[in-house]
């Protein structure tokens, strides 16, 4: 079965481009979907293991954060969103949960970061750390079966 | 806090787009201070389009918002286009309508669903509500907001900031086939959206009717992408061109996003209420059918003209997908020439006006854009102190939530407002 990397943020947000810069050239079926909202929810259809992969904003940055997609709500609770009106992953993954809806197999990677403003750098903390969160991204997916998911080339 | 004195203040407004916050205060009966602060940081994109190519436009300008990327690259190709004076196809004009749809779908289908219902049922967001037996409303928003987003990435190439629009057309023009799948869900969505509007048109709203002065555009068809004039209440119809020196952007101390005024000093709204009340006999018939009588004078009842507008954009989006025949090549090629161009389509939330100056290399010279929430930022704040002798009659939690209920109406887009290219701000010593 193959496996998705589904990868949020935004390219000129600072630390926000964290996860995409991460993701950069991965032999791996990535898709970046900016910062989707309750969206979120509809690229979390179906059973396709999933690592999701994200910014959390957070002290000290540079922290690469792992944990079961089921326990995102609960494990980001209270970190401020990035996403538009409010709705980050966390807030879209509660929503779900309220609506009953069921998530796919998955694991969340994630990366501490503190600067976020239009145009500016990552900061050196995130953009040391990016091997760090690639490696995370590379075992999150070989648990997730990342044989079957590694483009043939 | 002296006696007589009350003071409404929300530090972080919440479901909101942006960073913003509010204060009121009333001494004695007389309102003393009514501000919408935004203090959301400048972003200067007006600035960082200038010595870029015309070319490279729509995609800079579509990053001020993700919610409504589509209404920046359709004002901004609509501007760039009449200074190269292209004129785009009838195919082209269809799908730039269709792709228009597919965005207030969208953005209306967010703020209806999971933004604005919540403050009617009585819950302090989307998530409660859903938890609390609402889920069915929660999931027919989210089902209508999908079909929209379908729509932008099957012609835009992806929902949030899309990358196949661009000055003359798009990169490519997707097949009847490819717009034809759309066609069951977006009729699905469309009864969906109608049972919908008569769910909004039952809610209770507090009484708050306005008398304002109604700005949007006007033309042959309900307004979304494309007219020439627009139309301000009291003043008739007047030219495009005309509309920098009759809604003036101006600085306040209090807020990183300009303000617009009439040239008058007058406030005015710019948004649904407005072009429903300029252009309710435009309607779809789908739509007109459940509409209420026009004009909607009541912030706090824009949650139904949503509902409708929601209703009519899906119905012409059928219409499209069905009519779909593309003739003709995916864009047009103008050599570029000095010269200035400026247009103006409805984003989501309002008029949208886009001016850019071009010289011969096909480079910006100079910007000016003027989106909805700036413009309606003075009226908030009129209509918060028009509020105040009923604020004053509530316990002080219920007021200020409703103070902040009402600014919700507006839907205010606070990062498209603070995207301006100057700072200077006055202070002023007491």
């Amino acid at each position: 079965m193959t496996v998705r990397v589904v990868v949020l943020g935004s390219p000129h947000g600072g630390d926000d481009a964290a996860a995409l810069l991460a993701a950069e050239g991965l032999p791996l079926d990535v898709e970046a979907a900016g910062r989707p909202g309750a969206g979120l929810l509809d690229l979390l259809e179906g059973d396709t293991p999933t690592v999701l992969v994200d910014v959390v904003r957070a002290s000290p940055a540079g922290r690469v954060i792992v944990c079961d997609l089921d326990g995102l709500p609960d494990a980001v609770c209270g970190s401020s969103p990035l996403s538009s009106h409010g709705f980050g992953p966390a807030e879209a993954l509660r929503l779900g949960r309220a609506l009953g809806r069921t998530l796919p197999p998955g694991i969340f990677v994630g990366i501490t970061g503190e600067r976020f403003g239009v145009g500016e750098a990552p900061s050196p903390a995130v953009t040391q750390a990016l091997h760090a969160l690639r490696a995370a991204i590379l075992e999150a997916a070989a648990a997730l079966g990342e044989k079957a998911c590694t483009r043939a080339d | 806090m002296t006696d007589g004195e009350r003071t409404f203040r929300v530090d972080l407004m919440t479901r909101v787009e942006g960073e913003g916050r509010f204060e009121l205060r009333v001494r004695d009966g007389v309102v003393e201070r009514a501000v919408l602060s935004i203090y959301e940081a400048p972003r200067f994109f007006e600035a960082f389009v200038r010595g870029r190519s015309i070319f490279e436009v729509p995609d800079i300008v579509a990053r001020i918002c993700g919610i409504c990327p589509v209404a920046y690259q359709m004002s901004a190709v609509r501007a760039l286009e009449e200074a190269l004076g292209l004129s785009p196809t009838p195919t082209l004009r269809a799908l730039r309508r269709l792709f228009y749809c597919g965005e207030w779908i969208s953005s209306h289908a967010l703020h209806v669903f999971l933004l604005h219902a919540p403050d009617f049922l009585g819950f302090p967001g989307a998530l409660e509500m859903a938890a609390a037996g609402h889920r069915d409303l929660v999931e027919r928003g989210l089902r209508i907001k999908k079909v929209g987003n379908a729509i932008l990435e099957r012609i835009g190439g992806r929902a949030v900031h899309p990358i196949s629009a661009r000055v003359g057309g798009f990169t490519r023009l997707p097949t009847p086939a490819e717009l034809g799948a759309l066609r069951d869900d977006v009729a699905r969505a469309l009864d969906e959206a109608e049972i919908a509007t008569r769910w909004a048109a039952g809610l209770d709203f507090p009484a708050f009717e306005q008398d304002y002065v109604f700005v949007s555009l006007v033309g042959d068809a309900y307004p979304l992408e494309w007219a020439d004039e627009f139309a301000v209440s009291g003043r008739g119809t007047l030219p495009i061109a005309d509309f920098e020196r009759v809604c003036v952007e101006a600085q306040v101390p209090w807020s990183n996003a300009l303000q617009a005024r009439l040239d008058d000093g007058r406030t005015y709204l710019t948004g649904p209420l407005a072009r429903f009340a300029h252009n309710a006999a435009r309607l779809h018939p789908r739509a007109a059918a459940l509409a209420p009588p026009a004009p909607v004078r009541n912030p706090h009842a824009s949650i139904v003209v949503r509902c409708v507008e929601i209703v009519h954009a899906l119905a012409e989006a059928l219409d499209l997908i069905e009519a779909y025949a593309p003739e003709g090549p995916a864009y047009l090629e103008a050599a570029p020439r000095e010269s200035t161009g400026l247009g103006a389509t409805e984003a989501p939330r309002g008029l949208l006006y886009h001016r850019y100056a071009i010289g011969p290399d096909g480079l910006v010279r100079e910007a000016a854009i003027v989106p909805p929430t700036s413009q309606n930022q003075a009226r908030i704040e009129q209509d918060l102190i028009g509020m105040a002798p009923q604020l004053l009659t509530m316990e002080h939690e219920r007021a200020t939530r409703l103070c902040e209920q009402l600014i919700r109406a507006y839907d205010p887009c606070i990062s498209c407002a603070t995207h301006f290219l100057t700072l200077d701000i006055e202070r002023v010593t007491p």
